[in-house]
């Protein structure tokens, strides 16, 4: 865990002591978000041991095996209990506190208030004694949605009910409390203060609410802000009550001529993956391995200046393409870009910072991966679309470039082909493929599918790129044998010419083909000539597309992704289908 | 009302979650009657296209549209179903059939449109989702349809920045027609970076597509006139950055008069997601109506954005105006 937060909270922290120092620097985040950590890709999240969140998983757990799965408001005032008791039998009021389309599992609700009516919440044909007219709102975790009830308790009857999607009522006591303990014990909180705050410590001075309004707009959870002023400036800690945990952080400036901004989850991931990684070049040294990342506006996270154990690997590579379509439907599909959150070519974009994990194999620590993910915002609902790249780094030179889809699309009949860009380092490269007869150089620029015919060296690889001293790398396709779910690439591969002066995509490259060429027409053939140029000895770019067929039929589900209910509210299951080629060094003769 | 859109300009109502690529962004070109106003003098002078009775459309429900599915630019419909009389027809009901000009699909995907008193069309080019048919540097052109022959021209190419950027898609995002002297304005964001607001709203005349006037270093979506009793006019237009609406006035000479850019309101902070950018606005007798998405200034698919509607009424003596409704 602490690598990863290590990762998501630079940016942030050196801002920090930036300011302390007169902000030397003028690119520096206000703004950090702390990712979920997972050991892997959609592994379960950490478990959180703090006292005050088990009390409340406790809770959670107690009301989700209640016939009715509400978590009452108590209070001495029988009258605010007589009301819920009348809320909670109207059948409209708890039409949503169970999962109907699935065997009417419970979802999480909880009454957050009830407050004598207003006005407007009466209507003129209602009939009840002055006074005995509450109003009982509810929040359903599941769903994101308040339930406001009016009761007459006196006539013990229900007058109205409203459901209000993507809102939330005041929150009681008790989850005010929660949410400040989060954010008081949050290691994070602590490092921007400069110290441990108290409880009684997030109090905005002028409205003197302990919390700030604020939304999850991508998660769609229940959040606020626990806010700490400091002189002039005022520390806003995201609080995700739904999950219990700290979202991130940011600080604004206070005060009458200070903007008024709402710090929400979404500008605080947007903000900070802007910052630190797409205005920003990271670099990265670990297990001997040294490479400079970063986010492109459209052709994902990319990798440049990679050595092992000094020398020169590979000048970079990247994603520049998804291309997306589906067999029912000619013609019907999508070609996407993934990058930047905003002030990108992107259409599938990153909301969370790379992550840098251990990779296991057998036990052992193999290497690391550095693994960057891309959403839609309504993601995984129907049409809309998430990926991952992962850069795998072996201890022993080996590595591999892939990428994975995670859902959910358009439909079941979905091929994904994206389009990686490959440059390895050197000046006079050579590249070959394996016949039955042993190596054999490509001299001119072409392109060739994998197929169940293809030929493999003994070793398993299918090409081979080297320089003119013989070193290089085996490179080997997936055929379902890198044990992380993926079936087999069927890659389209193309070698051509590197033409730095004609910018065949060393910056950023806009969309290089359709959604639904089925065949090797996937853009990079563009770079091929007529005439295909001589790429012997030469510098060269290696395009890679493999193929990956969707599928959500159960027990075989493959880039596809759905949801599930834990704890009464919803979590994504996936099923990403990864596709890459694993480099391996020549063993030197 | 959530509204699915692809496209951040013209959207219709419909339901979250259903799929991606069905888009309504439609320009109703029926009913355009002058409406009185209590404050202010608004009609729409707007008149439908004579290629839509040409190509035997029923033009009570018929609509010139940007985001019909798998349709690339410009498509005419017609609504299966009649609207019962003396009222709108429903644009999210099924389509009984379509027509495309083969040049209405030349400027890859368009967003939004506007009618002059001919029936001319007058759209601007937006990317969706990918730039493959929308190429960064065609992003500030504005393209008229003819309302006799239904073709599709490019009319007017606006300057561009002289240094292209990666971090902006977008060309123009605003446009409307003034019916006050037949000219349009329009707003575009070409070059706008992060950190440097380099949007234009521009006044063009289209008698002789002269610029009569711009104002610089706002980035602007939802373009409306209001023109007032004694007929002076004034240009609102939604900041994308802040979701303030401002307003700008107009002088007869066509000139933006300087030092008159005011704030109106500000959808900022309220709605749903609490950032939106007001995409569309228009006037509705003493109603202001403003649709609002979240725009990023990248290429999400706008299934993702739901849109938003805020009703403000305005307020004659106070000269303000004041929200009465989100849908």
């Amino acid at each position: 865990m602490k690598l990863v937060l290590a990762f998501s909270i630079c940016c942030f922290l050196m801002s920090t002591q930036q300011s302390l120092l007169a902000q030397q620097k003028a690119k520096q985040s206000n703004a950090v978000y702390l990712d979920e950590y997972k050991k892997g890709l959609w592994a379960p999240a950490a478990q959180d041991t703090a006292y005050f969140v088990v009390e409340r998983k406790q809770q959670i757990e107690k009301v989700l095996k209640q016939s009715l799965p509400v978590q009452l408001l108590i209070d001495s005032n029988e009258q605010v209990m007589l009301a819920q008791q009348i809320a909670l039998r109207d059948s409209n009021f708890i039409r949503y506190t169970v999962d109907k389309r699935n065997g009417r599992k419970p979802l999480l609700s909880q009454i957050f208030g009830v407050y004598p009516a207003r006005p407007g919440d009466l209507r003129k044909d209602m009939v009840y004694l002055p006074g005995s007219v509450a109003r009982v709102e509810m929040y359903n975790f599941a769903y994101n949605l308040s339930s406001v009830a009016i009761v007459d308790v006196f006539a013990l009857k229900v007058l109205s009910v409203n459901h209000y999607p993507q809102s939330q009522p005041d929150l009681p006591a008790a989850l005010v409390k929660l949410a400040v303990q989060i954010a008081v014990n949050a290691p994070e909180v602590e490092k921007a203060l400069g110290f441990k705050p108290s409880a009684d410590q997030p109090v905005m001075s002028s409205t003197k609410t302990a919390l700030n309004r604020t939304r999850c707009e991508r998660s769609q959870h229940l959040c606020v802000a626990p806010t700490f002023v400091q002189g002039k400036r005022a520390l806003w800690a995201i609080v995700d009550v739904t999950d219990q945990r700290l979202v991130g952080l940011r600080w604004t400036n206070v005060g009458e001529d200070a903007p008024s901004i709402v710090v929400t989850e979404k500008k605080l991931q947007n903000e900070n993956i802007a910052d630190c990684y797409c205005e920003q070049v990271n670099k990265l040294n670990r297990d001997g391995w040294k490479m400079d990342y970063v986010l492109t506006s459209s052709d994902g996270l990319m990798i440049s200046g990679v050595q092992f154990n000094g020398r020169d690997v590979m000048h970079s590579a990247k994603l520049v393409d998804w291309h997306v379509s589906y067999s029912n439907t000619d013609g019907f599909g999508y070609s996407d870009a993934v990058g930047c959150p905003i002030f990108s070519q992107s259409a599938v974009v990153a909301t969370e910072p790379p992550q840098i994990f251990e990779l296991v194999e057998a036990d052992t620590t193999a290497g690391f991966v550095l693994e960057q993910k891309y959403y839609s915002e309504l993601w995984p609902g129907p049409c809309n679309y998430s990926y991952a790249q992962r850069f795998l780094f072996y201890k022993d030179g080996r590595f591999r470039v892939t990428c994975a889809s995670i859902g959910r699309g358009c439909g079941n009949d979905g091929t994904y082909r994206p389009v990686m860009r490959i440059v390895m380092a050197g000046e006079q490269q050579r590249f070959s493929e394996w016949q039955q007869n042993g190596w054999v150089p490509w001299k001119k620029e072409r392109w060739q599918l994998q197929q169940p015919t293809t030929n493999y060296a003994p070793d398993g690889s299918q090409y081979k790129i080297e320089r003119k001293d013989q070193t290089g790398y085996l490179i080997e396709p997936g055929k379902g044998q890198f044990g992380d779910g993926g079936r087999g690439d069927k890659a389209f591969v193309y070698v051509t010419k590197n033409h730095p002066e004609k910018d065949e995509g060393e910056t950023d490259l806009i969309t290089i083909g359709p959604c639904c060429n089925t065949d090797f027409r996937q853009g990079p053939e563009k770079f091929i000539d007529k005439v295909p140029e001589n790429i012997y000895d030469i510098k060269l770019v290696i395009w890679y597309v493999p193929q990956m067929k969707n599928d959500d039929a159960p027990g075989k589900q493959y880039c596809w992704a759905e949801t599930y209910l834990e704890n009464g509210v919803y979590k994504v299951k996936a099923y990403p289908c990864f596709a890459g080629p694993l480099f391996k060094p020549i063993q030197p003769k | 009302m959530h509204c699915i859109t692809h496209h951040p300009f013209f959207f219709l109502s419909g339901k979250r979650q259903v799929p991606v690529y069905f888009v309504c962004s439609l320009l109703i070109v029926i009913h355009l009657c002058p409406i009185k106003g209590i404050t202010q003098r608004q009609y729409s002078c707007a008149k439908v296209p004579l290629f839509v009775k040409q190509k035997g459309f029923d033009t009570l429900r018929s609509a010139l549209s940007t985001a019909e599915k798998r349709y690339m630019g410009l498509v005419l419909i017609e609504l299966a179903q009649k609207p019962a009389a003396g009222e709108q027809p429903d644009l999210n009901n099924e389509r009984a059939r379509y027509y495309q000009h083969p040049s209405w699909k030349s400027a890859g995907y368009l967003a939004s449109i506007t009618l002059d008193r001919s029936g001319n069309a007058y759209a601007i080019p937006a990317p969706h989702i990918s730039l493959l048919y929308n190429q960064p540097k065609q992003q500030n052109k504005i393209y008229r349809v003819d309302s006799k022959t239904g073709i599709m021209m490019p009319w007017m190419q606006l300057p561009t920045p002289k240094v292209e950027t990666l971090q902006n898609p977008y060309g123009l995002l605003g446009l409307t027609y003034d019916c006050a002297d037949g000219s349009i304005f329009a707003a575009t964001v070409a070059g706008s970076t992060r950190t440097n607001e380099q949007g234009v709203l521009l006044h063009i005349s289209t008698r002789d597509k002269k610029i009569l006037d711009t104002l610089k270093g706002i980035d602007a979506m939802g373009l409306a006139v209001f023109q007032g009793l004694k007929g002076e006019r004034r240009l609102y237009f939604g900041k994308i950055r802040t979701g303030e609406i401002y307003s700008v006035g107009i002088g007869a000479n066509g000139k933006f008069i300087r030092g008159s850019v005011q704030l109106e309101c500000s959808v900022s902070g309220i709605g749903p997601r609490g950032d939106d950018a007001p995409r569309k606005i228009r006037f509705d007798r003493d109603l202001m109506i403003v649709n609002g998405i979240a725009f990023n200034y990248n290429l999400q698919a706008s299934s993702e954005k739901p849109e938003t509607t805020y009703v403000y009424l305005r307020d004659p003596s106070a000269k303000t105006w004041q929200l009465i409704n989100i849908q």
